[in-house]
């Protein structure tokens, strides 16, 4: 009978098993006596992050953001494979002699330490890989349309210098605590002008290309309440080809020739993709690269069309 | 000598005491029952386990708390990494 009651208290019992699965990948194997088989799943649950950061410093692939999904979906069957595991391991473990670690003092710790460890790493992420931001304006249209939600390679002028067509995230002249989003037209050493509403860059006219209406279909939008109706091109900048929005009236507000310049050394000149609705270098100015704040790679959340997800092109 | 008249007769009356034949085995079980607890201080959580096992309702809401613990988890995680700045322009 005694006998008996002490192998009912050293059962695993199913349901706790899963309990700690949900909580923490890998506790329940913990739970059930095995601590290395709950490390190593542990250990494959926070595994994407690394690898997250790692391909978002290194590459720049157009499937980048497919690939990230696919790792959270990883980690995520990593956790369904953990909590299953565990409750097959606490239903054949039969009457089970408590290991050392079999305390909830250190279930708990394990828990801190993770949780600790994964929200540190998306901390640093944050701060020296990857930062997120909404757009909430027209400026970039229709590269970017308001309220896309995009995501900023902070090491993307880790290695090389930011060229021409890059879009970038920098910190506002006017105002140090606003962030604005502007393309790259011309780099140090560049001359750059605008004359007649046509963008020359090294006394070379940029190449236009009209695009067909059907290039805004599903992302049209209003601005101050007014359909913004204008043409969209491509534009050709050295290597590089670009969508531009030439808003019409209401909408043109900031049309208007822009004297030649040579822009400074470590600066660059930035325009915004919506041309006539934009306030960019033509204001304030070619940008020192300090201010950069990154490179605007990916949308993760678009606004209006999901067929803008992932890469900017 | 008064003390040792009293000890006599308390010893006469054990001496009478009927000490069944596993009177050994069950003192040695206690023994090793009470070392097992004193070495396994978790017991009381093993034990706290083994009544809500026996309270399917209790049972089920832990497990939902913890699937909603791991969530919030991940959702802290998210949302730190996509905690959003704002374009002004």
């Amino acid at each position: 009978m005694d006998e008996q009651v002490v192998q009912n208290r050293y059962k695993r019992r199913i349901w706790a098993a899963v309990l700690m699965s949900l909580i923490m990948p890998g506790l329940g194997q913990v739970y059930c006596g095995r601590l290395k088989r709950g490390l190593v799943l542990n250990f494959l649950n926070i595994l994407p992050l690394p690898i997250i950061i790692v391909l978002f410093s290194l590459s720049n692939s157009p499937a980048l953001m497919q690939i990230v999904i696919a790792l959270i979906l990883a980690g995520g069957m990593v956790q369904l494979t953990a909590i299953i595991d565990s409750a097959f391991l606490a239903k054949c473990a039969g009457g089970y002699q408590l290991k050392d670690y079999n305390s909830p003092v250190v279930y708990a710790l394990l828990v801190l330490v993770v949780t600790g460890g994964s929200i540190g790493s998306a901390l640093y992420i944050r701060d020296q890989g990857l930062e997120a931001f909404r757009v909430p304006t027209a400026s970039c249209y229709p590269t970017i349309v308001p309220n896309d939600r995009i995501l900023a390679n902070k090491n993307a002028y880790n290695r090389t210098d930011p060229k021409r067509g890059d879009l970038v995230v920098h910190i506002c002249p006017f105002n140090r605590h606003w962030n604005y989003i502007k393309r790259i037209v011309a780099v140090a050493g560049d001359t750059v002008e605008i004359k007649d509403g046509r963008l020359y860059v090294n006394s070379q006219k940029l190449v236009r290309r009209k695009l067909p209406e059907s290039t805004l279909e599903n992302i049209r939008i209003t601005v101050e309440e007014k359909p913004l109706e204008g043409e969209v091109f491509e534009e050709t900048n050295g290597n590089v080809k670009y969508n531009i929005f030439l808003a019409e009236p209401p909408h043109d507000k900031t049309t208007g020739d822009f004297e030649k310049l040579t822009v400074p050394e470590h600066h660059c000149f930035v325009l915004g993709d919506n041309r006539n609705l934009s306030r960019d270098s033509r204001d304030f100015g070619p940008i020192p690269l300090a201010t950069i704040r990154g490179r605007a790679d990916h949308i993760y959340w678009p606004a209006m069309n999901w067929s803008h997800f992932g890469k900017i092109e | 000598m008064k003390d040792r008249k009293v000890y006599d007769s308390w010893r006469q009356e054990k001496r009478q005491i009927d000490v069944s034949q596993n009177f050994t085995d069950e003192v040695m079980d206690q023994i090793n029952s009470w070392e097992q607890s004193r070495n396994c201080p978790l017991l009381k959580t093993e034990r706290l386990i083994e009544l809500i096992s026996f309270h399917p309702l209790a049972k089920t809401g832990l497990v939902m708390a913890g699937a909603a613990t791991g969530i919030v988890r991940l959702i802290i995680m998210i949302n730190t990494i996509l905690s959003n700045g704002v374009i002004n322009g």
